[in-house]
């Protein structure tokens, strides 16, 4: 069978070719149109170049060294999506909608790639660079404020719909088109000043250029072409937030799911979110004990539940802090739980999660603290819980019952934590001539 | 109920799984191995200008492993003290052509073999080349941050990694034991013996397997090695150039693991079944062709023939001149150049464009100018490349460190953008009359490390055909 590489250009750019949240662009959507063919969605790549600046004059300046502006490491370029969408072309139906996007892929990556993954191919692709000096020189920071340094990347779309491996059949009375949509992230939650302070970067922001998305269609053979009907499965993320602001956290949810494999969940200071002082898309311990709003508030006990009662585990998890109050290292049972709630034991174990950034050391403080989180080295503080549902991969039923999780944790102090759910569960398009159907 | 034994199902006679095929035989299926440690039956060691070479002749016995080594080492013959190979070639680089003969017919033939070799160790994880391959075949590209003094998190840049901490000098060492030294015999009585897989010699054995009982004709594997100076090892910084590294002929050993299966007449049945028996490999056509930085930024066509064969995937290397840049530098020959990147961090000048074109079709609706997408392009043809954003493109003037050296040598000059493979899948069916042509043009360094080579491996698949013990060979 043949193929082809196609390229295609973003529904919505501008004349200079340029988008950036700043100047009115909040929205990055391409569209790949109904034709024979099959999409292989795997190989869809987000092509372009990234530049930082720290004001918004007509030239804007390039961010450079001393400037003390920084994104977060692990992220790269994947800093600038607050949302994915994915939609079919026929009908508008959403087939996929991560929101959180960014913080998703921020447990994604740590969870799913090594160190040497992050230095190497993702560093080259996505613009990963697992430490917060290095990286900042490396992407962030140009070398003269006269012209921005060139940050080309081609990154991938970690979500179910595009690496379920199967192909979409494009033609029209089939699948369709695919439309692919992000929602571009606030200026402000992408930057944060190293020294906590926003004076003079008030209007930093980025760009993005020479944008294009690029991927293979393969030929529909015209003697063997299938029914224009079939089944698209996929495990899809559902994403939730709250936030929590006591000692006693219950978090109940009806998902109005079936099929769940897992949930994870990772925690920010509400007051980091969308400001150019704090890292809001830091996946760190929470944080407010007693006199402190920086000290790490640490879990003591966990349930997570089904229907009010504990489920899968019918025990709590103890932290062992609670055993040994001076242990730095996270509990290994609960960060288990963690790492199997991304990526299951059977799957590819490359990982960069380890005592370096899941440790107990660091506090909220600003980058200029040596013990900052934005200092944490291989990537920064990597901190969730997690729980996985059900044997051979068939899942939990959750349609009736509510999801839920206690947390009993050492935050005693008024510093809202926001809480990040994301809930992964098998989902089912069923697509024909007479239309396509989401079944969750 | 009862049931007439002639009425119950009958045992389907047993299925002998297709032995050429490793991916067709059952895990568990019954098999002993013999191993013989074979001495080559020709041996040259080369000159300085002149090439060295090898003949091994296996035994026609049961299937040859594909897993299979050749064992091999090299001594410096004086002076040098601190002699390694090419983290991301390893012992490979001082093999320059590798050839398998069955009878008077090639079945695998690949001049600047390394070149290949160096792409595909790339596929090589970093955490694998350092704790594996390192021991194995001298392959350790892997990387670490280069820490600030008194911190554990602050890195600015990063460097290679050889699992040693630097010394008072700041310089990254190999191992001691991975460290060639020739200044007395006890020394290099002491030189490392490392190994290649016969698969990573003839890539087709990745998946097929010969049955060299079936075979009537004597089967050779040939191996010539580079010039005895210059290209055979690299040299920490005080070494001196010229220096010949001599294979130790002692230690030049094929490895040979034949299989053999079943508990019966299983492998007489197989022949018997298999008197006329065909399959298919790839096989890769190197393409060299001389050029500049000047001529890249002009634009060059190159056509790399390949005309009616069947071509999966065409890979290309831009290396420097190697009898300028070879022994005295971290990486030796087998490096390929990226684009020119500025001071201020910029590809500035002529554009990059990189396409193929054949059958009246260029692969790419346009010419590819994101160095990031030749990254995934090559990824999507070869596999995930561990190579980092500063060795690959150039990008990110940060990247590599200067402030820590390898054996002695600076990293950023012999490192950044000393990586840039390029890579492509064909999609289009059986190359035309035309063959392939590769357009690229760009703004290429013209002097110092300039390009003054393009280096083509166009996989193209072939034919075996084995009747009655005798190979016959052609393309697909």
């Amino acid at each position: 069978m043949t193929s082809r590489f196609i390229e295609i250009r973003p529904d919505n750019i501008p004349s200079d070719g340029k988008i950036s949240f700043k100047n009115g662009f909040p929205v990055l959507s391409f569209t790949i149109s109904a034709q024979d063919g099959l999409l292989d969605p795997r190989s869809v790549r987000i092509v372009g170049d990234f530049a930082a600046y720290k004001d918004n004059l007509a030239t804007p300046t390039p961010v450079v060294d001393g400037d003390g502006l920084t994104m977060n490491n692990r992220l790269g370029i994947y800093n600038v999506f607050e949302s994915l969408t994915i939609r079919s072309m026929r009908s508008k139906m959403i087939c996929e909608n991560i929101r959180h996007y960014a913080r998703y892929l921020n447990t994604y990556l740590g969870l799913t790639s090594s160190l040497q993954d992050q230095i190497g191919h993702l560093g080259e692709t996505c613009l990963i660079m697992p430490n917060a000096t290095a990286f900042r020189k490396a992407v962030v920071e140009s070398p003269t404020n006269a012209v921005a340094q060139t940050n080309s990347f081609s990154l991938h779309i970690p979500s179910g719909f595009m690496m379920s491996g199967n192909m979409v059949d494009l033609r029209p009375d089939a699948f369709g088109g695919v439309q692919i949509e992000f929602n571009l992230m606030p200026d402000s939650n992408v930057f944060y000043a190293t020294n906590g302070s926003s004076l003079g970067l008030t209007d930093a922001h980025y760009e993005l250029s020479n944008l294009k998305l690029c991927c293979e269609v393969l030929d529909m053979p015209p003697d063997q072409a299938p029914q224009p009907q079939g089944v698209f499965e996929f495990n899809t993320i559902t994403s939730l937030y709250t936030s929590i602001n006591s000692t006693n956290a219950q978090l109940q949810y009806s998902l109005a799911l079936r099929n769940v494999l897992s949930a994870f969940m990772t925690f920010v200071p509400v007051s980091n979110i969308n400001t150019l002082t704090a890292d809001g898309n830091a996946t760190t311990y929470p944080s407010g004990k007693g006199a402190s709003a920086t000290a790490l508030a640490f879990f003591k006990r966990i349930q997570f539940l089904k229907g009010g009662s504990k489920f899968p585990a019918d025990f709590d998890f103890v932290n062992n802090r609670v055993g040994d109050a001076n242990t730095t290292l996270p509990d290994p049972q609960i960060v288990k739980g963690f790492i199997q709630s991304v990526m299951p034991d059977y799957g590819d174990m490359r990982v960069s999660i380890s005592p370096v950034n899941a440790n107990r050391e660091y506090d909220m403080n600003t980058a200029t603290a040596g013990s900052s989180y934005t200092n944490v080295a291989e990537g920064g503080a990597l901190t969730g819980l997690g729980v996985s549902y059900g044997l051979g991969g068939q899942g939990e039923d959750f349609s009736s019952e509510q999801w839920g999780v206690s947390l009993d944790t050492e935050l005693d102090r008024d510093n809202p934590i926001g809480v990040y759910i994301f809930v992964k569960a098998k989902a089912q398009l069923v697509y024909s001539s007479q239309g396509i159907q989401l079944v969750q | 109920m009862d049931t007439q034994p002639a009425s119950m199902p009958q045992p389907a006679e047993e299925s002998i799984p297709d032995f050429i095929q490793l991916k067709q035989i059952p895990v568990n299926y019954l098999q002993q191995v013999e191993t013989d440690l074979l001495d080559p039956v020709v041996f040259t060691q080369g000159g300085t200008t002149t090439d060295g070479f090898c003949r091994f002749q296996l035994q026609n016995k049961g299937f040859l492993h594909s897993h299979s080594k050749v064992f091999m080492s090299i001594q410096p013959a004086a002076t040098n003290a601190s002699v390694y190979f090419a983290p991301q070639v390893g012992i490979g680089q001082v093999i320059r052509k590798a050839v398998l003969k069955i009878g008077n017919k090639t079945l695998n033939e690949l001049d600047s073999w390394a070149g290949l070799h160096a792409v595909k160790s790339s596929l090589i994880s970093n955490e694998v080349q350092l704790e594996r391959e390192l021991y194995m075949t001298g392959r350790s590209v892997s990387h670490r941050f280069d820490y600030q003094v008194d911190s554990s998190t602050d890195a600015t840049n990063y460097g290679l990694d050889t699992g040693v901490e630097e010394d008072a000098d700041g310089d990254i060492k190999l191992p001691n034991w991975a460290i060639m030294d020739g200044t007395s015999a006890a020394k290099k009585a002491e030189c490392p013996s490392y190994s290649i897989d016969l698969s990573d010699l003839f890539p087709f054995l990745k998946v097929n397997q010969l049955p060299l009982y079936m075979i009537r004709e004597p089967i050779t594997i040939e191996l010539t090695f580079q010039p005895t100076t210059k290209f055979r090892a690299q040299i920490g910084a005080n070494g001196t150039a010229d220096i010949a590294m001599n294979i130790d002929q002692n230690e030049l050993k094929f490895c040979a693991d034949y299989i053999f299966y079943g508990a019966s007449d299983e492998m007489e049945r197989y022949a018997a079944a298999n008197r006329d028996m065909s399959f298919s490999f790839v096989d890769y056509r190197l393409v060299e062709h001389t050029t500049s930085g000047t001529q890249i930024g002009s634009g060059v066509i190159r056509n790399l023939g390949m005309a009616n064969r069947l071509v999966p995937r065409v890979i290309t290397t831009l290396p420097y001149d190697k009898d300028t840049y070879n022994e005295a530098t971290i990486l030796g020959e087998y490096v390929s150049i990226a684009p020119f990147v500025n001071a201020s961090g910029v590809q500035s000048g002529t554009k990059l464009r990189y396409n193929i074109r054949y059958n009246d079709r260029f692969e790419y609706t346009s010419d590819v100018d994101n160095t990031a997408r030749l990254f995934s392009i090559f990824t999507d043809s070869e596999g995930i490349p561990f190579i980092s954003r500063s060795e690959y493109s150039g990008q990110s003037i940060e990247g590599i460190t200067d402030a820590t050296s390898y054996m002695g040598r600076e990293q950023q000059g012999n490192l950044e953008g000393q990586l840039f493979y390029l890579g492509s899948r064909l999609t289009n069916g059986r190359v035309g009359q035309r063959g392939i042509e590769l357009h690229l043009t760009g703004n290429y360094p013209t002097s110092g490390r300039a390009v003054n080579m393009m280096r083509n491996y166009c996989e193209y698949l072939r034919v075996a055909r084995l009747v009655d013990g005798m190979f016959e060979v052609y393309n697909a």
